[in-house]
């Protein structure tokens, strides 16, 4: 029986944590064997799951009777169903190994693959992986978020646009929350790949003309899915800024030196993805969990 | 008898979903007297009986006399000895079965369970004969230089019985003994072995609310002193020499080695239960579930496998859903929590005989209710719609 094809794979999973399931994986094992060699199957496997499968449905009993009925050829279908999506997972992890993204080469849709890894995720820049250089890591003259006289000094990279950035934040947050020797300094690395990320650059350090980077830099992430030129203006109303200034400084980007700066400063510490964290010597690529930041903190917090 | 009642006794009865249990035909729920029973073996006196001259083992030996006392006295025996334990039916058919010698014609009817069957084809120098299940004219055909007639009272096929009384009257007037599988009928009708003439009677233990791995064999003594013995070796013995041994008295002759004493302990106490509930009141209990139950198939237009009338069939109800596979049935029925039996029943020789592929099969017990019974064909009736 076809079905086979589906249940061995199926029972060989839950085998890994169950004896039954290895049990029942053998019988489909002799069953698959027995179908491609065009045999009945004869361990009665085929009718359990049938039965089963149909005794779920009792309560609708026209559908349970179409599936009891056609049982087959539903089989056959969900094989089917089951071989091509083995096949697309097939080729998006050749893909992922070869270029590091299941879509295939220049893609930026979004990878399944990377989930299985969440704290390797991270928003691609300029370059491959490689070394990063803390000691060009600069914090002078940056707002900061926390206690300005903290004994130890978070610097993350981030950009404005980018989703891992923005999952990062609630960490991020936590942390200065529960350690109030600890600060933060955000340098942003606009990503010209990613849209409104330099607008958003821009509407930030006009923002912090006007003393409300932080708020500003909150706001942005949270309407993240919503950024504009409109808008930009609009969370300007929203932090009841003046507006107009901020439209005057944003419409003439006021701080295109500062924003290249920013990005020359980036590439000088070799930032290759966002968001990157530095604590002390330490870095950590990708959106971090408060496990792992809280981990670094503690091993890097002056006594 | 109050089912309610009863079912208190009963502890998987008392779960918080309990089985619809209806595969009492194969083995009985068991009632927390047994069990208890049983513990108290484990618990109290621990010993091995017979042999040993201590104050436990004597309490065991006193114990299994005890048992086989109630026993003797559900079947009205004449002596407490004839009741003889085995493990199950199929040990106490294989033990008459030793004794048979060449060219002996065993007559059995025709729907008989494989352990009724078996036990007579291995023996090649013996004649296996078979009649037309409870036709009197057929057996009356067939009686002639029979040496050992041997059939079930109740079919565990479908519930229908062989008119044993008549039969065994047949049967001794042409000088044959008679060997009663009462496996399916112990548990609910009342047998008389005295008032019945049998000579040689088995069951099953575990089909009558005792403990697993338990049989009964009753004997008449005379018949019984001249079987051979089956299994041998310590307890069926008084005394031996390098060369000989002089055999014990029955029915330690047929009791080799140390027993279950647990379980057969337990069984007396199954024996106890059954005798205070009433077969007869059993009996009516499930033909009137069974009535209910022949009365919607019969609506439902399923067929039913021997008499239409339930009457004639107690807690047995064999049946075939149209075309659909009987272990479809009983799969679908499991996945709403109601046990029943597929398949040949052990039974393939007959099934072969007629045909039939097999079949699904309900058996009712003392504990089991109305409620049960209307749950059971609310989901046969979608099964119904299913195999449409
Ligand atoms: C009529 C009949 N005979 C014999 C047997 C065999 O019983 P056991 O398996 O307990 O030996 C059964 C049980 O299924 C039965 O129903």
């Amino acid at each position: 029986m076809v079905l086979c094809f589906i249940a061995l794979p199926v029972f060989a999973l839950l085998g890994l944590f169950s004896v039954r399931y290895r049990e029942l994986s053998k019988e489909a094992i002799r069953c698959l064997f027995r179908t491609v060699t065009l045999k009945p199957c004869d361990t009665g496997l085929d009718q359990r799951i049938r039965s089963k499968f149909t005794a779920k449905l009792m309560f609708w009993p026209s559908l349970a009777r179409f599936v009891y009925a056609q049982f087959t050829i539903l089989s056959w279908f969900f094989v089917i169903l089951l071989l091509a999506s083995a096949f697309f997972s097939g080729q998006g992890l050749y893909n992922y190994a070869a270029y590091g993204n299941c879509n295939g080469q220049n893609s930026n849709a979004f990878c399944v693959f990377n989930v299985v890894r969440p704290e390797q995720q991270e928003c691609t820049t300029f370059d491959v992986k490689h070394e990063l250089y803390p000691f060009n890591v600069k914090t002078k003259g940056h707002p900061v978020r926390g206690n300005p006289l903290a004994k130890l000094t978070i610097v993350e990279y981030g950009c404005y646009s980018c989703p891992y950035t923005k999952e990062a934040e609630p960490a991020v947050r936590q942390i200065l929350k529960d350690f109030p020797e600890v600060n933060l300094v955000y340098h942003d690395v606009p990503l010209s790949i990613h849209s409104n990320s330099i607008e958003a650059a821009h509407a930030a350090l006009c923002a912090q003309e006007q003393g409300k980077y932080w708020e500003y830099h909150d706001k942005i992430f949270e309407r993240q899915d919503k950024l504009s030129n409109e808008t930009f203006i609009a969370f300007a109303g929203e932090l009841e800024l003046n507006v107009t200034q901020f439209s005057e400084c944003y419409s003439t980007n006021r701080y295109q030196n500062v924003v290249d700066q920013e990005y020359n400063d980036a590439l000088s510490v070799g930032i290759y993805g966002t968001p990157t964290f530095f604590i002390n010597n330490a870095n950590l690529v990708g959106p971090q969990k408060y496990k792992s930041l809280k981990a670094v903190i503690e091993k890097e917090m002056p006594r | 008898m109050n089912p309610e009642k009863i079912r208190n006794d009963f502890l998987v009865l008392n779960q918080k979903k309990p089985p619809i249990y209806f595969d009492n035909a194969c083995m009985t729920l068991k009632p927390r007297q047994v069990t208890d029973k049983i513990m108290e073996y484990y618990n109290e006196y621990p010993a091995c009986g017979g042999r040993s001259n201590h104050r436990l083992s004597r309490k065991v030996t006193e114990e299994v006399l005890r048992s086989r006392r109630i026993i003797s006295d559900f079947f009205n025996t004449k002596k407490t000895e004839e009741i003889i334990f085995t493990r199950n039916t199929t040990e106490g058919i294989n033990l008459v079965a030793n004794s048979i010698k060449k060219g002996d014609k065993v007559l059995c009817s025709g729907k008989e369970h494989n352990s009724n069957l078996v036990p007579w084809l291995v023996r090649k120098d013996a004649v296996h004969k078979t009649f037309r299940f409870n036709d009197i004219e057929d057996f009356n055909a067939k009686i002639k230089n029979t040496k050992l007639v041997s059939i079930v009272h109740v079919s565990n096929v479908d519930g229908t019985s062989n008119n044993v009384k008549e039969m065994i009257k047949i049967a001794h007037e042409n000088d044959a003994i008679v060997l009663v599988d009462a496996a399916q009928s112990a548990p609910s009708r009342e047998i008389d072995v005295r008032k019945l003439d049998v000579d040689l009677m088995v069951c099953s233990g575990h089909k009558m609310l005792g403990p697993t791995g338990t049989g009964i064999l009753y004997g008449k003594m005379e018949v019984l002193e001249q079987l051979s013995q089956f299994i041998v070796g310590g307890d069926t013995v008084k005394n031996t020499q390098y060369d000989s041994f002089e055999q014990e008295g029955i029915p330690e002759r047929f009791e080799a080695g140390l027993q279950d004493y647990a379980n057969l302990i337990g069984l007396g106490e199954a024996v106890r239960y059954l005798k205070k509930a009433g077969r007869s009141d059993i009996e009516k209990h499930e033909t009137r579930l069974n009535e209910k139950i022949t009365e919607a198939f019969n609506r439902l237009g399923i067929d039913i496998i021997g008499p239409k009338e339930p009457e004639q069939r107690a807690g047995i109800i064999s049946f075939n859903v149209g075309k659909m596979n009987h272990h479809d049935v009983a799969l679908m029925l499991d996945s709403n929590n109601i046990m029943i039996r597929s398949g040949m029943h052990c039974a393939h020789s007959w099934f072969n005989a007629n045909n039939v592929q097999g079949s699904a099969r309900a058996s009712l017990y003392l504990y089991n209710n109305e409620e049960e019974v209307d749950f059971f064909l609310e989901k046969i009736e979608k099964i119904v719609k299913i195999g449409k």
